[in-house]
C-alpha cells in the first residue's frame, strides 16, 4: 500500500493486563495498516482481544509497546489531553449499547461532539439537524433515547459518530443488539455514509453478516493478528 | 445558547435522573441553609438586642475624670466633673463627632442609704443623677428596629403608666423593683388595702410584676405618697447630706443588679445633694451616637480632643463598661460556629454521596464522553456544575424558608424572661433585617456542595475509559 493511502498504522502493538498475579496478553505484536475510507472489520473469537485491539486504535486505551500512527501522528505518545482533543476532532465511536446520553434528545446528542470542538451553536444546531435527516431520523430530532427504538438509537449513534466528519469511526459490535433487519439497515446506512463522507470504518464483529461486506478483513486470534487482507 | 447555559441545562437534567436522591439531598440543603440563616438571625438579634440592651443604659461612650472608674465610684467628689457645660459644648461643636453624635448628657453616680419612713425599712442603694427627657432618649435608642420590652403587652404592669422621671419633677426619682421589695414598697397603707392584681410573671419567687403593677396608675395606692429618704456622705467630708424623694414608679432595669440597688433621679436634685450650694456636677458624660459602628471613630477622635485641650480625662465604651456583652457574643458565637460546621459537615456528606452514587450509575455514559473527547477537567468541571446546581437550588430553597421563619417569629410572637432581667423579651430572627446571614448561609451551601462535589468528580474524571465503558 502506498503511503499516501494509509490512514492508520501500528507497528508490534501490544497491551497486557494484569489480573492479580497473572498478566494477560490481550495483543500481541499486532502490526497493520488501514486505509483512508476503508471499511475494515475486526473479527475473532470472544476473548481473541479485538475490542481491546479496537479501543488502542480509537486512542481509548494506551499501548504496552509499540507505537500506533493516525494521520501521520503518533498517538500513543500525546498526553491525555492532547489524545482527548485528537479524538474529539478526528476519531468517532458507535457503541453496542449505542451509549446515548439519556437526558439529551436524539438532536442534542448528536450536536455533543460539535459542541466539544466549540462549534457555534447556530452551526452546530444546523449541522446535527443535517446528519439527523441523513440517518433518517429528523423528525425524531427532539425525542430523547428513551422514546427510540433500538435501530433508531443505533442510527442517532452513527449521526453522532460521523457529525464531526471525522477521519475514522470505530464500531463496537454495532449490530449485536439489534436484531436481523435493523443489523442490515445499520450496515446499509454506515456503507452509505462511508461513500458520501469518504470516512474510514474499522468494526468489530460476531456477525458473519457484518464480516462479510468488509473491505478489509482483519482476524484475531489470542491476541494475534491471524489474518489481514 | 452560549456553552456555559448548556452545561448548566445538562447539569439540572442529570439532577433530575434520579428525582427522589436528589430531591432529598435539596431539601437537606435547602433546611440546613434555612436552618442556618435562621440560627445567624437569632444569633443576630441575641448580639443587637444585647447591644441595645446595653448602650440603652450606659450610651455608646463614657467620658470620666481620669481615675473615676477605677477608684471613683466611692468617692464621686473628688472625681466628679465640674465644668460639664462646657465639656459638653466642646463635644457638640467637634467637627469630627458633632455629625455621629445622636446625644451628650450627663449623671451622677454615688452611692448612700435609703430609708422608707412608712415601712419603717432600709438599705443601701446606688443613685444614678440623670437629666430626665435625655436618659429617656438613651433607653428607647433603638437603630435595629428591634421590638423593644415596652411595646410587648405582656410587660405592660412593668411599663405602663407616667414616666419614671420627669424634667418638671426635680424631687421625683424611679425605684429598680428588686430594691423597692428590699423597701417593702408593696405595702399597702394601712387605711387603704391594695386591689388584687393578676400577675402575669414571677421570678425568683418574687411577684414582681404585681410588685412593679402597684405604681402603675391603675393602683397607686403604695406608692403615691411614697417618699424616701436618701442618706449621703457629702464629697468633703464633714457631716452626711440627706434629702427626701418622691418614689413615681418601681421599674426593671436592664441588669439584676441595677434592678437590687438603683435609684434613678433628677441630675439636679443629686447634684444639690452631693455639691450642696455648687453648680451641677456629673461624674460621666454620656455620649450616644448615631451608629455603634461610629464608636471607634469618636474615641479616636477624644483621645485628639483631651491631648489638645490638656483635659484629665478617661472614657470607656460600652462594651467596656458591661463586659458581659463581649462574653456573652464570643459563647452565642462559638455555638454558632459549632453548628455551622456540623450542619456543613452533613449536607457536604450527603452531596458527597448523592454525586458518588450518581457517578456510580453512570459510569459507562462518563467513558462515553470521555471518548467522544472530552477532557479530563471538562468532566471534572461537569460533574462539580451538578454539585454546584444541587446547593445552589438548595441554598434558594433555604432563603425562602428562612424568610419564612422571619415571618413565621414575627407572627408566633413567642416571648420569654432573658437572664439577669426580669421583664419579657420577644424572640426574633433577624434575617430580612440582617440579609447578611441569608448571604453567609447560601455561600455556606454553595462552598460546601462544590468542595463535596470534586472528590467523586475527580475520581471519574480520573477513571480509565476503558473501564469506564465496560459499565456502558
Amino acid at each position: 500500500m502506498p503511503d499516501a493511502e494509509i490512514l492508520l498504522e501500528t507497528n508490534e502493538l501490544s497491551k497486557e493486563y494484569r489480573l492479580g498475579k497473572t498478566i494477560v496478553n490481550a495483543v500481541r505484536g499486532v502490526s497493520l495498516g488501514i486505509r483512508s475510507g476503508a471499511f475494515t472489520v475486526i473479527s475473532g473469537p470472544s476473548g481473541s482481544g479485538k475490542s481491546t485491539l479496537l479501543h488502542l486504535l480509537g486512542c481509548l486505551d494506551k499501548p504496552t509497546s509499540g507505537s500506533i500512527r493516525i494521520t501521520g501522528q503518533d498517538v500513543a505518545a500525546m498526553s491525555d489531553r492532547d489524545l482527548s482533543a485528537f479524538r474529539a476532532k478526528r476519531l468517532g465511536f458507535i457503541f453496542q449499547t449505542f451509549n446515548l446520553i439519556p437526558v439529551l434528545t436524539a438532536l442534542e446528542n448528536v450536536e455533543y461532539p460539535l459542541r466539544i470542538n466549540r462549534v457555534p451553536h447556530a452551526e452546530s444546531r444546523s449541522r446535527a439537524l443535517e446528519m439527523l435527516e441523513a440517518v433518517g431520523l429528523g423528525s425524531h430530532a427532539l425525542h430523547r433515547p428513551t422514546e427510540l427504538s433500538g435501530g433508531q438509537c443505533q442510527r442517532v449513534a452513527i449521526a453522532r459518530a460521523l457529525v464531526n466528519r471525522p477521519d475514522l469511526v470505530l464500531a463496537d459490535e454495532p449490530t449485536a443488539n439489534l436484531d436481523s433487519s435493523n443489523g442490515g439497515m445499520i450496515m446499509n446506512l454506515m456503507h452509505e455514509l462511508k461513500r458520501k463522507l469518504k470516512t474510514a470504518f474499522v468494526i468489530s464483529t460476531h456477525d458473519p453478516m457484518v464480516a462479510s461486506q468488509a473491505e478489509q478483513k482483519i482476524i484475531m486470534q489470542d491476541g494475534r493478528l491471524v489474518d489481514n487482507t | 445558547m452560549s456553552d456555559v447555559m448548556q452545561n448548566l441545562i445538562l447539569a439540572l437534567r442529570n439532577i433530575g435522573r434520579n428525582r427522589r436522591r436528589s430531591a432529598v439531598t435539596i431539601l437537606a440543603v435547602a433546611f440546613s441553609c434555612g436552618g442556618l440563616a435562621i440560627f445567624g438571625g437569632y444569633v443576630s438579634w441575641t448580639f443587637r438586642a444585647a447591644e441595645e440592651q446595653t448602650i440603652g443604659a450606659y450610651g455608646h461612650i463614657q467620658i470620666y475624670k481620669r481615675g473615676y472608674y477605677e477608684r471613683g465610684t466611692g468617692n464621686p467628689g473628688a472625681f466628679a466633673i465640674p465644668d460639664y457645660e462646657k465639656l459638653k459644648h466642646l463635644i457638640e461643636t467637634d467637627p469630627v463627632i458633632a455629625s455621629k453624635l445622636e446625644l451628650v448628657t450627663g449623671q451622677i453616680l454615688f452611692n448612700g442609704m435609703v430609708t422608707s419612713t412608712r415601712t419603717q425599712t432600709a438599705s443601701t442603694f446606688a443613685g444614678l443623677g440623670v437629666f430626665p427627657s435625655e436618659d429617656k432618649r438613651i433607653t428607647e435608642w433603638n437603630p435595629y428596629g428591634i421590638t423593644r420590652a415596652d411595646q410587648l403587652a405582656v410587660n405592660a404592669p412593668f411599663f405602663s403608666g407616667a414616666p419614671e422621671l420627669d424634667d418638671a419633677d426635680i424631687t421625683g426619682c424611679g425605684v429598680g423593683i428588686g430594691l423597692a421589695q428590699v423597701l417593702q414598697l408593696n405595702k399597702p397603707a394601712e387605711t387603704k388595702p391594695a386591689t388584687a392584681a393578676t400577675a402575669p410573671a414571677s421570678t425568683d419567687g418574687v411577684d414582681l410584676a404585681f410588685l412593679s403593677s402597684q405604681s402603675g396608675p391603675t393602683n397607686e395606692d403604695a406608692t403615691e405618697k411614697t417618699s424616701l429618704d436618701l442618706l449621703v456622705s457629702p464629697p468633703a467630708g464633714g457631716l452626711p447630706n440627706a434629702t427626701s424623694v418622691t418614689v413615681r414608679k418601681l421599674v426593671p432595669r436592664a441588669t439584676k443588679e441595677m434592678e437590687d440597688t438603683l435609684i434613678k433621679m433628677h441630675i439636679r436634685h443629686a447634684s444639690e445633694l452631693l455639691f450642696p450650694g455648687q453648680p451641677l456636677h456629673v461624674t460621666a458624660i454620656i455620649l450616644l451616637l448615631k451608629s455603634t459602628d461610629d464608636t471607634e471613630l469618636v474615641v479616636a477622635r477624644l483621645d485628639t480632643l483631651f491631648s489638645k485641650e490638656k483635659l484629665d480625662l478617661e472614657y470607656k465604651r460600652w462594651h467596656e463598661i458591661r463586659p458581659f456583652f463581649l462574653r456573652m457574643t464570643r459563647m452565642i458565637g462559638l455555638i454558632f460556629d459549632f453548628v455551622f460546621v456540623l450542619l456543613i459537615v452533613m449536607v457536604a456528606f450527603l452531596i458527597y454521596n448523592t454525586q458518588s452514587s450518581g457517578i456510580m450509575e453512570r459510569l459507562g455514559e462518563i467513558g462515553t464522553l470521555r471518548a467522544m473527547g472530552v477532557t479530563r477537567i471538562g468532566l471534572w468541571k461537569m460533574l462539580v456544575l451538578e454539585g454546584l446546581m444541587l446547593g445552589l437550588i438548595g441554598g434558594l430553597m433555604g432563603i425562602g424558608i428562612a424568610v419564612l421563619g422571619d415571618w413565621l417569629f414575627q407572627i408566633i410572637n413567642i416571648v420569654y424572661i432573658p437572664p439577669s432581667v426580669t421583664f419579657y423579651a420577644k424572640l426574633e430572627v433577624l434575617v430580612l433585617r440582617n440579609p447578611m446571614v441569608l448571604v453567609q448561609a447560601f455561600t455556606g451551601s454553595l462552598i460546601c456542595a462544590v468542595i463535596s462535589s470534586m472528590l467523586p468528580a475527580r475520581k471519574a474524571a480520573r477513571m480509565s475509559i476503558v473501564e469506564a465503558l465496560r459499565h456502558s
